[in-house]
């Protein structure tokens, strides 16, 4: 039997003890890391209990139940955030991917310990795999939330736009998981895909920051 | 997974993937818009349908049957749906902001009678209602702006009618093809369903063509 509940105190105590060390941006890192594995321990509670209402075998529930309550519980902290302090767009989109990450490192360690770690090829693809698939659901979900915030002030079309993007993710997590259930060669195309679509929202981030650094030289008056 | 013994529901969802496919090229091809709300929200409209799709096409081929117990495709689709509605009330408010016609509320209470139905029918009250509320924003805005079409143009507000009905076609055909699969659940070729869903997707493209006609919102830019 896997005590996620006593896993989930090892992982979380020691990082309790050092929020109350460190001040400022850090503490809010170290925050979403602890909030990242509370959202997936509760994750692992509503999807059992939704499994057990349905009557779905674990093939089923990682298919269909899974991802929804996965992103929605991911999500959760960052629209508090979002609601109560209106966090700078970094300072956001940096909270959401450490509850992504942390929720994946979690779920990467429950399943060490019900699996073992004795082949490196399968960790390697989950580690990264997963870790890469949570990163890419929860930039999805954030940078609609960035997007939505720029370009319209109406609260409702945020609300809704948000929503919208949330649903977006659990798609896309929904894809990844049936993709890893057909095995062969689409479990290697649903391990690497997110990792190219993280690659490619870096390579865009990169460019458009190049580009701003670019428009500001040229913008800027000779003396 | 079986791609030989292929059913007529797989042999429509792959075409409107297709269609999916070259109507998302389109518009995360088009480089000019005229507003940002507008290029989120048409790009939001067929990247989540996209999504959807193809999470619900991978996944019948996958499993040899739909899925059964959890919303993810759909969800997917009612992203797709609200983008839409935020699209058009974005459309709508740029071209020149008029009162609701009232003839336009029979779209919202064919939709309401109808949806009550397929809760009686099918269940799932939770995503008929939501998806219901949608189509119902969509239809009522896209009837009234084509019911005051004279009266807008003599107050100088010119409206993209064909945007408009091609929504008006999008709406009608969901719903025909919902009540088909209401009346008869059988995946076969007489099913009048698999008839209907090809259209819908020749809805999103003839959606996307309009979409594709949009420049700068001056006056007399509308057709």
């Amino acid at each position: 039997m896997l005590y996620i509940e006593n896993i989930f105190v090892c992982l979380v105590a020691p990082l309790v003890v050092l929020l109350f060390f460190v001040r400022g941006p850090r503490r809010l890192s170290i925050f979403g890391v602890v909030l990242g594995m509370v959202a997936c321990l509760l994750s692992a509670y509503v999807s059992a209990f939704f499994a057990q209402l349905y009557g779905a075998d674990v093939v089923a529930t990682a298919a269909e139940i899974t991802p929804v309550v996965e992103e929605f519980m991911k999500f959760l902290p960052v629209v508090f955030i979002l609601a109560v302090f209106d966090p700078k767009d970094e300072a956001l989109v940096s909270f959401a991917l450490v509850i992504g990450i942390s929720f994946a490192t979690f779920e990467n360690v429950c399943y060490l310990i019900e699996n073992g770690a004795s082949s490196i090829s399968l960790l390697f693809l989950r580690g990264f795999g997963t870790g890469a698939m949570h990163l890419a659901c929860a930039m999805l979900a954030v940078y609609g939330l960035v997007q939505l915030r720029h370009t319209t002030s109406r609260l409702s079309t945020r609300i809704v736009g948000g929503f919208s993007m949330l649903c977006v993710a659990i798609s896309f997590h929904e894809l990844f998981n049936v993709l890893l259930a057909a095995e062969g060669v689409l479990m290697y195309v649903a391990l690497a895909a997110p990792i190219v679509t993280c690659a490619v929202i870096l390579a865009r981030r990169r460019v458009h920051e190049k580009k701003r650094a670019t428009d500001m030289f040229l913008t800027e008056p000779i003396d | 997974m079986n791609f030989i013994d292929v059913n007529i529901e797989q042999i429509e969802n792959l075409f409107g993937l297709a269609v999916l496919v070259v109507c998302a090229a389109m518009m995360f091809a088009k480089r000019t818009w005229p507003s940002a709300e507008i290029r989120l929200f048409a790009r939001g409209f067929v990247g989540a349908g996209l999504l959807g799709d193809s999470c619900w096409t991978i996944y019948t081929f996958v499993f040899g049957h739909s899925p059964q117990y959890f919303y993810g495709e759909e969800l997917a689709w009612l992203a797709e749906e609200l983008f839409l509605l935020l699209l058009i009330v974005e459309v709508y408010g740029k071209e020149g902001l008029s009162p609701i016609n009232p003839t336009a509320w029979i779209g919202p209470i064919v939709i309401a009678a109808l949806s009550t139905w397929y809760v009686a029918v099918a269940g799932d009250p939770v995503l008929n209602i939501l998806m219901g509320c949608a189509m119902s924003g969509i239809a009522l805005f896209s009837l009234s702006a084509l019911l005051n079409t004279k009266e807008d143009r003599s107050k100088g507000i010119t409206r993209h009618t064909r945007f408009y009905v091609a929504t008006v076609c999008f709406v009608a055909l969901e719903y025909i093809l919902w009540s088909c699969s209401a009346v008869d659940g059988t995946v076969s070729i007489s099913n009048p369903y698999y008839w209907v869903g090809p259209l819908v997707y020749v809805a999103i493209l003839c959606i996307t063509l309009t979409v594709m006609r949009f420049k700068k919102f001056h006056d007399g830019d509308g057709d």
